[in-house]
C-alpha cells in the first residue's frame, strides 16, 4: 500500500509561492520610488553639472578680456590706457575674493599657458603669481586627498613657481603613486639640482613612461648643465641605474666605461640592454668579451643588441663566434643578425646559405700539396665561374668538411658545427677559424699580386697555429671511417719473478688494437703547439662520439686510472703511457704475469657479480683471460671455481687463432694517450 | 587704407579670445569663428583680407579650407595655418595646396602679428 502511494502520487517540482497581494503592491511602490529617486538624482546632477559648466564658460568669457588686457598692456606705449588698466586690476582683485573665480582664473591661465609662447607666456606666469593664485596651490598640497595634492603640485609645476620646490620635494618618495610621480616631475622641472636630489633619494620604481617624461623635461630645459650620471650607476635602485644609463647615452657621457661594462652582468635585462646600447654607441672595445659571455643566456632583444654592439666594436676575431651563432642559435632573427654583423665586420664573410644547391664532390687531386682555392674573394666579390672551378679543387683538409654533402647545406668555407662539433671549445674555434680566414686573406692577396709557382700555403707556414694540411687523411666531421685493427706496442709494469716485493720492470709487448688515430681530438700543450707549427697532427677537430667516450670510460679504470678528470685542465694534460700499465698490487692472481682486465672486478665484486662477469668472458676473452680463469680454479668459493672451469672450457673451445691476434679490449686505449677522450661532466649532462 | 579684415578660425575659445584681443589692438577687423562650418559660411559670404586658421577644426579642417579657397572659390587670399608641433605632414599638404604660412602651437602672439603684417605687406606691394 505504501509502495503504491509513493509510486503513483505526483510530486510537484515547482510550487507557486503564496504571497499576499498587498505585499506585492508594497514592493512595487518601493522599487518605483527608488527608481524615481535614482533618475531624479541623475537629472539633478546633470543639470547641476551643466549649470556649473555654463557658469565656468561664462566666467571664462568675462575673464578672458581682462587677462588679455593684463598680458598685452604696455605701460610705456599706452599711457592713456593706464587708468583703465588700474581699474581692471581692482576689478579682478574683487573677483578673486570668490574661490570659484580664483579656481576659474587658475584654469584659464593654465590653459593659455599651453597655447601661448614668447613674451605672452612670461607675462602669463607673472600674472599668476601676482594674483596670488599659487597660494591656493600651496593649500592643496596640505590636503589629505591625493587628487588635490597632485593637482596642486601640477599647478605649481606648470606655472613654474620655483619657490614651491622645497614644498614639493618631500613628495618625491610619497607612498601614493600619483603624487610621487607628479612630485618627481616637479622636482626635476623646477630646479636644476632637482634631478640630482631625485636620483639620490628615489626609492620607488620609476616607470618607463615616467623616465621618458623626465627626459623630456630635461631636454626642454635651456642652458642645462647635466651632472655626471655615472655617479648613479652604483645606485641600489635598479630604475635609477637604468635611468642613469639612458641619460648617459642621451648626453654622450662616455666616461663610465668600467661601470657600464660591469652592468652587463646585472640581473635585470633592461639594465643589460641599456648598458649594451651605451657600449654600442660609445664603442667600448673592452666590452667585447663580456658581451660574448652574456650572449648565451640572453633573450632575443638583448642578443640583437649584443650583436649590434659587436658590429660596432668587433673585428675579424669575432667571426668564429658569430659564425657559430649564425648556425646554431634557435632564433631566426638572431641568426640573420649574426650573418649581417659578420658581413659588417668582414665583408663577404657570410655568404648566402638558403636555397643554395651543394656542389658536386670531385676526385681527389694528384698533388695533395697543392693548396685549394678559396670559395670567394675576400672582398666579397664572388665570381661564379671561378667558384665552380675552385670548389672542385677543395680537398677535405684541416678538419673542415668543405665537400658539399646533403647533410651540410650551409657550406660556406667555414668549419661546420655539427652536433658533435658544437662541443668543440670556443677557443679552438676562434683560433682555427682565425687561421682559416687569415689563410684566405693571404691567398687572396697573393693571387692579386700575380701567379706564383709556389704553393701559397707554404708561404704562410711561419705563422704560428696554422693548421697543417693532411689531405691523405680524411678528418671531416662527416667521416664514416671505421677504425681498423693495427699493431700497437704497449708497456706493462710487471713484478720481478712474479713477486711484487722484489721490484718491478717494464715489459714491452705487442698487440692488436683499433686504430683510432683518425680521431683528431688533440689537445696539445699550447707551448708545444706554439713551438712546433710543423706538427703533423691537426690541432683541433671534432669531438669523440658518445660511443667512443663510453668505450674509453669503461676501459680506463681497468688500467688503473683513479677516476675521471675533474676539470677541463686535466683533460689537456697528455695521458702518459705509464698510466695504462697494470698496477702490480692490484692485479688479480695471474700465474703467467699477464694482465687481465677482469681481474680487478673479480677481486672487488661480490659473488653474484663475479659469476655474471665470468659468464661474459667467453664473448670477449682471450688467452690472458684463460690464464686468469685458471687462477680462479683455486678460488675459495666453490661456485666461482665451477663457473671458472666452465668458462675456461668454453673459452678454450672458442679459441680460433694465436694469442697475439686476440687483443684485450683495454689495449685500445694505447692510442688515446694524447687525445682528449672526455668531455666535461656538464656537457654530458646537457646531452 | 581701411583696416584689414581678418578671419580667425580657432576652436579654443580662450586662445581665440587672446589672439582676437591682440589683433584688434593691432588694428585688424577680426571675425572669429569656432568651427569649420562657420568658417566656410563666412568665406562664402565675404572674403577677408587674410585668414588665420587652426588646422584641426570641427567639421572642416584648415587644410580643407585652403583647398576650398584655392580650388572652389579660386581665391588667392593669404592663409596662415596654426597647428600643433609634430604635425608637419598636414602642414606640407597645406603648403602644397596653397597655404602661405604656418605657425606652430604654442603660439606667440607677437610672432603671429609679424607674420600677418609681413604677408599683407607683400601682397600690397
Amino acid at each position: 500500500m505504501t509502495q503504491t502511494f509513493w509510486t503513483y502520487r505526483p510530486l510537484p517540482l515547482f510550487q507557486a509561492p503564496e504571497i499576499h497581494t498587498n505585499l506585492l503592491w508594497d514592493l512595487g511602490i518601493l522599487f518605483g520610488s527608488i527608481s524615481l529617486a535614482y533618475f531624479g538624482f541623475i537629472f539633478l546632477m546633470r543639470n547641476r553639472l551643466s549649470a556649473r559648466k555654463a557658469a565656468v564658460r561664462q566666467h571664462k568669457r568675462e575673464l578672458a578680456p581682462m587677462i588679455s588686457n593684463f598680458l598685452f598692456y604696455d605701460p610705456e606705449t599706452e599711457a592713456e590706457g593706464r587708468e583703465a588698466y588700474i581699474t581692471m586690476k581692482i576689478e579682478i582683485r574683487e573677483l578673486l575674493k570668490n574661490p570659484f573665480n580664483r579656481r576659474i582664473l587658475s584654469e584659464v591661465l593654465m590653459d593659455l599657458k599651453t597655447d601661448v609662447s614668447g613674451s605672452a607666456r612670461v607675462k602669463l606666469l607673472r600674472l599668476y603669481r601676482d594674483l596670488g593664485l599659487h597660494q591656493d596651490a600651496y593649500t592643496k598640497l596640505k590636503s589629505w586627498r591625493w587628487e588635490r595634492v597632485s593637482q596642486g603640485i601640477r599647478e605649481l609645476t606648470e606655472m613654474e613657481v620655483e619657490k614651491a620646490y622645497t614644498l614639493i620635494r618631500p613628495f618625491v618618495n610619497d607612498k601614493r603613486g600619483v603624487i610621487r610621480k607628479q612630485a618627481q616631475l616637479a622636482t626635476v622641472s623646477l630646479r636644476e639640482e632637482g634631478l640630482s636630489f631625485f636620483m639620490d633619494t628615489a626609492r620607488y620604481s620609476i616607470s618607463e613612461w615616467q623616465q621618458i617624461k623626465l627626459l623630456e623635461i630635461l631636454r626642454q630645459r635651456e642652458d642645462y648643465n647635466p651632472p655626471r650620471f655615472r655617479d648613479w650607476l652604483t645606485s641600489e635602485n635598479r630604475d635609477v641605474v637604468l635611468f642613469a644609463l639612458r641619460l648617459i647615452r642621451h648626453y654622450n657621457q662616455n666616461d663610465a666605461e668600467p661601470a657600464i661594462i660591469r652592468l652587463l652582468q646585472h640581473r635585470n635585462t633592461m639594465v643589460k640592454m641599456a648598458a649594451a646600447e651605451c657600449i654600442r654607441d660609445f664603442r667600448f672595445k673592452a666590452a667585447r668579451d663580456p658581451l660574448k659571455v652574456i650572449f648565451r643566456k640572453s633573450g632575443e632583444a638583448l642578443k640583437l643588441l649584443i650583436l649590434e654592439a659587436l658590429s660596432s666594436i668587433g673585428d675579424a676575431h669575432d667571426l668564429p663566434i658569430l659564425q657559430q651563432i649564425s648556425e646554431q642559435d634557435g632564433n631566426f632573427v638572431v641568426r640573420s643578425k649574426a650573418r649581417s654583423v659578420m658581413n659588417t665586420l668582414v665583408p663577404g664573410s657570410a655568404l648566402p646559405v638558403a636555397g643554395i644547391d651543394p656542389l658536386e664532390p670531385v676526385a681527389p687531386q694528384e698533388n695533395p700539396k697543392e693548396e685549394p682555392q678559396v670559395l670567394q674573394t675576400f672582398q666579397g666579390q664572388t665570381e661564379i665561374n671561378e667558384l665552380e672551378v675552385q670548389a672542385e679543387e677543395i680537398p677535405a683538409t684541416e678538419g673542415f668538411n668543405l665537400k658539399p654533402t646533403p647533410s651540410a647545406p650551409e657550406d660556406n668555407g667555414l668549419p661546420e658545427l655539427s652536433e658533435q662539433g658544437a662541443h668543440i671549445p670556443m677557443d679552438d674555434w676562434d683560433e682555427a677559424l682565425f687561421d682559416f680566414c687569415l689563410k684566405q686573406e693571404l691567398r687572396a692577396i697573393m693571387t692579386q699580386a700575380g701567379p706564383s709557382e709556389e704553393d701559397p700555403g707554404d708561404d704562410i707556414a711561419f705563422i704560428p697555429y696554422i693548421v697543417e694540411d693532411e689531405p691523405e687523411e680524411e678528418t671531416s666531421l662527416q667521416s664514416d671511417r671505421e677504425p681498423a685493427l693495427i699493431e700497437v706496442d704497449y708497456q706493462v709494469v710487471v713484478p720481478e719473478t712474479g713477486n711484487p716485493s722484489e721490484g718491478y720492470h717494464h715489459e714491452t709487448r705487442t698487440s692488436s688494437a683499433f686504430d683510432l688515430s683518425f680521431i683528431p681530438l688533440v689537445t696539445e700543450d699550447s707551448a708545444e703547439m706554439a713551438g712546433s707549427h710543423q706538427a703533423s697532427e691537426p690541432r683541433w677537430s671534432r669531438q669523440a662520439t658518445d660511443f667512443e667516450i663510453q668505450e674509453a670510460e669503461t676501459l680506463v679504470p681497468a688500467f688503473g686510472l683513479t677516476g675521471e678528470p675533474e676539470d677541463e685542465t686535466s683533460f689537456s694534460e697528455p695521458i702518459k703511457t705509464e698510466y695504462f700499465t697494470a698496477q702490480p698490487e692490484k692485479t688479480a692472481p695471474n700465474q703467467e704475469g699477464t694482465f687481465c682486465i677482469f681481474s680487478e672486478f673479480i677481486r672487488e665484486y661480490d659473488t653474484e657479480s663475479k659469476l655474471i662477469l665470468l659468464s661474459e668472458i667467453p664473448a670477449v676473452g682471450g688467452p690472458k683471460e684463460a690464464a686468469f680463469l685458471r687462477g680462479l680454479l683455486e678460488d675459495q668459493d666453490a661456485r666461482i671455481r665451477e663457473k671458472a672451469a666452465a668458462v675456461l672450457e668454453e673459452l678454450n673451445g672458442a679459441q680460433v687463432g694465436p694469442e697475439e691476434t686476440k687483443p684485450a679490449r683495454g689495449l685500445q686505449l694505447r692510442n688515446f694517450g694524447r687525445f682528449r677522450l672526455w668531455r666535461p661532466k656538464k656537457e654530458r649532462t646537457h646531452e | 587704407m581701411n583696416d584689414p579684415r581678418l578671419l580667425l578660425a580657432e576652436d579654443d575659445e580662450m586662445l581665440a579670445s587672446l589672439l582676437r584681443y591682440r589683433l584688434e589692438k593691432e588694428g585688424y577687423l577680426v571675425e572669429w569663428v569656432s568651427d569649420g562650418r562657420a568658417m566656410k559660411e563666412s568665406l562664402e559670404r565675404t572674403l577677408p583680407d587674410i585668414v588665420v586658421s587652426d588646422v584641426l577644426m570641427p567639421y572642416f579642417s584648415g587644410i580643407e579650407m585652403v583647398d576650398y579657397l584655392r580650388n572652389e572659390i579660386k581665391s588667392s587670399i593669404p592663409v596662415i595655418l596654426i597647428s600643433t608641433a609634430g604635425n608637419e605632414t598636414n602642414v606640407l599638404n597645406a603648403f602644397e595646396l596653397g597655404a602661405d604660412d604656418f605657425i606652430a602651437k604654442p603660439v606667440s602672439p607677437s610672432e603671429l602679428m609679424v607674420r600677418i603684417h609681413k604677408i599683407l605687406k607683400t601682397r600690397v606691394a
